[in-house]
């Protein structure tokens, strides 16, 4: 039923050559007769012979031969670089011609369409022609965390089938628009809003990439994304202020640590010193303070041992010594008359001074017995270094 | 020699009459009906030149090309929580059955878009109304659109048409909604440097793309 495709092939392979002068020929018969014809109604009757008018049929003739030729000729084009040509035999996809001077059939039996397939297109989403010319039916997208983002992209694409590109969708472009969006929705809508704000960026556009060609392929569109370029991410105008202030808000911070910091490296040395000075007198004071005690301790054994040897003595000299510390603080003078001395010699004056002296000199007093019995000036002068040292500990 | 000329004439009249009444041919982007006296007598899928009986025959085409169905206007539909959300969807589909396209919707693309529509919106609501919101926008959108391709499609068979594709393109908040979302985002604006960007960035170049990025 179909004239198909070999029965055509085959005549067009015998006939690519003998066709066109084929058909000039039966063109130039008919050519003739259809003078005659003309020539015989136009002259006289009964005397319609072709020869009448021998010129006209020529013209006629030369006429129909053009137009052929200006048929044949119609079947001529040209494919430039970076197109290619797909031709039709009766609807029927034929082939797809490469770059130059091409041939086919004319109307009504092939059929040619050329497209570009190099040029590089560019779909804009959320935006036409200049970024500032937002759309944002198109560029807000709501973010995992249901956050709200303001994106403008632009998809630049080529051909890479001009086949499928022509016959399996209606159009094509449009489709490389529609893609675009649900590709970049799906993916914005997968990650959080700091992600695709900061981070993710390029990440991004190399997923909507990859998703777009799939999506594209599937529906055979012919079309190779080239290239997706993000213009433009931000937070949606409203909360834009918001995002600003948080911007300065990191500035400062930093600033501040900055400034924290430098504040650190100065007063932390200051401060390890002063640690590590207080720890060494610490460290000097206690040191003091045991070998003080030591010594105490056996000042108080040599006295025990003296005590044991004879208690009454050593009693009566204990108390003597206390005695002694106990006026040394009072003003006033107590004299023994059992002696008989007439003699007293009271130094009024240096005895008020000696009262008058600090308490710290009680210690040495105290001591002043034991002398005798034992050498214990070391003690002393250790017990006198230790109050100096607590002096100078409690000065700074 | 005249009436013979004539004869020959007439003849070849006729002939190119008849010829140009039983050929046809069918592009590679359609498919054929052949009707005869109003009934269908044979469909023709694939792209040729094709005869038919010049005058009790007549054919109609049909675009078998993948289609677009764009609606304008987002649908309002209500996740499981209760929430309104905007949707805006596109449908991919083809003519696959010529005959049964005719006899279902008459050949008619709008009529067959406006059944489509309807029937993934319906598709859209049911699985809308089992998720919440956050399912939709990012974990179980491919299984939403596959759900509901594989339903409009089963639909679609019965006028002859093949669902290609059911994709969701938008889904937003109704402009009310927006707005306490834009006010939710303002304080946890203020959290990001501290959230996001510490761990990631070396410390020197934290500070610098964000403000630049924000120009662009």
């Amino acid at each position: 039923m179909a004239w198909n495709d070999p029965q055509w092939g085959n005549k067009n392979t015998g006939n690519k050559n003998s066709g066109p002068p084929d058909l000039d020929e039966m063109w130039r018969r008919i050519n003739q007769r259809l003078s005659g014809l003309f020539g015989g109604k136009g002259g006289a009757p009964g005397s319609g012979e072709p020869s009448g008018l021998p010129g006209g049929g020529n013209l006629v003739g030369l006429l129909i031969g053009l137009l052929v030729l200006v048929w044949l000729a119609s079947g001529f084009y040209i494919v430039d670089t970076g197109q290619r040509g797909v031709v039709l035999r009766f609807g029927k996809y034929l082939e797809t011609t490469e770059p130059g001077p091409r041939w086919h059939f004319p109307w009504p039996i092939e059929s040619r369409e050329v497209v570009n397939i190099d040029q590089v297109r560019t779909v804009e989403i959320g935006y036409r022609n200049n970024v500032k010319n937002k759309l944002l039916k198109e560029s807000l997208m709501l973010t995992d965390d249901e956050n709200i983002i303001d994106l403008q992209f632009a998809v630049q694409y080529i051909l890479k089938d001009p086949k499928e590109f022509l016959f399996v969708n209606r159009s094509p472009e449009d489709t490389v628009r529609q893609v675009a969006e649900t590709a970049m929705r799906e993916i914005v809508g997968k990650n959080k809003m700091n992600f695709v704000l900061y981070e993710g960026r390029a990440d991004i556009a190399a997923r909507a990439k990859v998703l777009m060609q799939q999506i594209l392929d599937r529906y055979k569109t012919g079309i190779s994304v080239s290239q997706v370029t993000l213009q433009n991410i931000q937070p949606p105008e409203q909360v834009q202020a918001a995002f600003d202030d948080a911007v300065k808000a990191g500035q400062d911070r930093e600033r501040v640590k900055n400034e924290a910091e430098a504040y650190s490296n100065d007063v932390v040395p200051r401060a390890r010193g002063l640690a590590s000075r207080l720890k060494e007198e610490a460290q000097g004071y206690k040191q003091s303070v045991i070998a003080n005690a030591e010594g105490e301790a056996s000042r108080f054994a040599q006295i025990f041992t003296e005590y044991q040897k004879a208690p009454q003595v050593t009693r009566q000299r204990m108390y003597l010594d206390t005695m002694q510390t106990v006026m040394n603080n009072t003003s006033k003078v107590v004299v023994d008359q059992k002696g008989g001395n007439s003699l007293l010699y009271l130094p009024l004056d240096k005895l008020q001074q000696a009262v008058s002296q600090p308490y710290s000199g009680a210690p040495e007093v105290l001591s002043q017995p034991s002398a005798a019995a034992t050498p214990v000036p070391a003690t002393t002068d250790r017990s006198r270094d230790a109050f100096r040292n607590r002096d100078r500990e409690e000065r700074p | 020699m005249s009436k013979n000329l004539g004869l020959f004439l007439t003849v070849l009249i006729v002939l190119l009459v008849v010829l140009s009444g039983s050929l046809f041919t069918v592009d590679q982007r359609q498919s054929a009906l052949v009707f005869q006296l109003g009934e269908v007598v044979s469909v023709k899928t694939k792209p040729g030149l094709y005869f038919k009986l010049p005058l009790v025959q007549n054919v109609r085409y049909f675009d078998t090309r993948i289609l677009t169905l764009d609606s304008a206007d987002p649908e309002r539909f209500i996740t499981s929580e209760k929430k309104n959300v905007l949707v805006d969807s596109f449908i991919k589909w083809r003519v696959i059955d010529p005959k049964q396209f005719y006899v279902s919707v008459g050949g008619d693309e709008s009529r067959a878009a406006i059944r489509l529509n309807q029937a993934v919106n319906d598709g859209l609501r049911a699985e809308f109304g089992k998720r919440t919101i956050n399912e939709v926008v990012s974990g179980r959108r491919d299984e939403i659109m596959s759900l509901i391709r594989a339903k409009a499609d089963q639909d679609a068979r019965k006028i002859g048409v093949e669902v290609v594709d059911v994709r969701i393109k938008r889904v937003d908040l109704p402009e009310s909604v927006s707005e306490n979302v834009y006010r939710r985002m303002e304080p946890s604006a203020s959290r990001w440097p501290t959230s996001c960007v510490r761990p990631v960035r070396p410390k020197p170049k934290r500070s610098r793309p964000m403000p630049t990025s924000r120009r662009m």
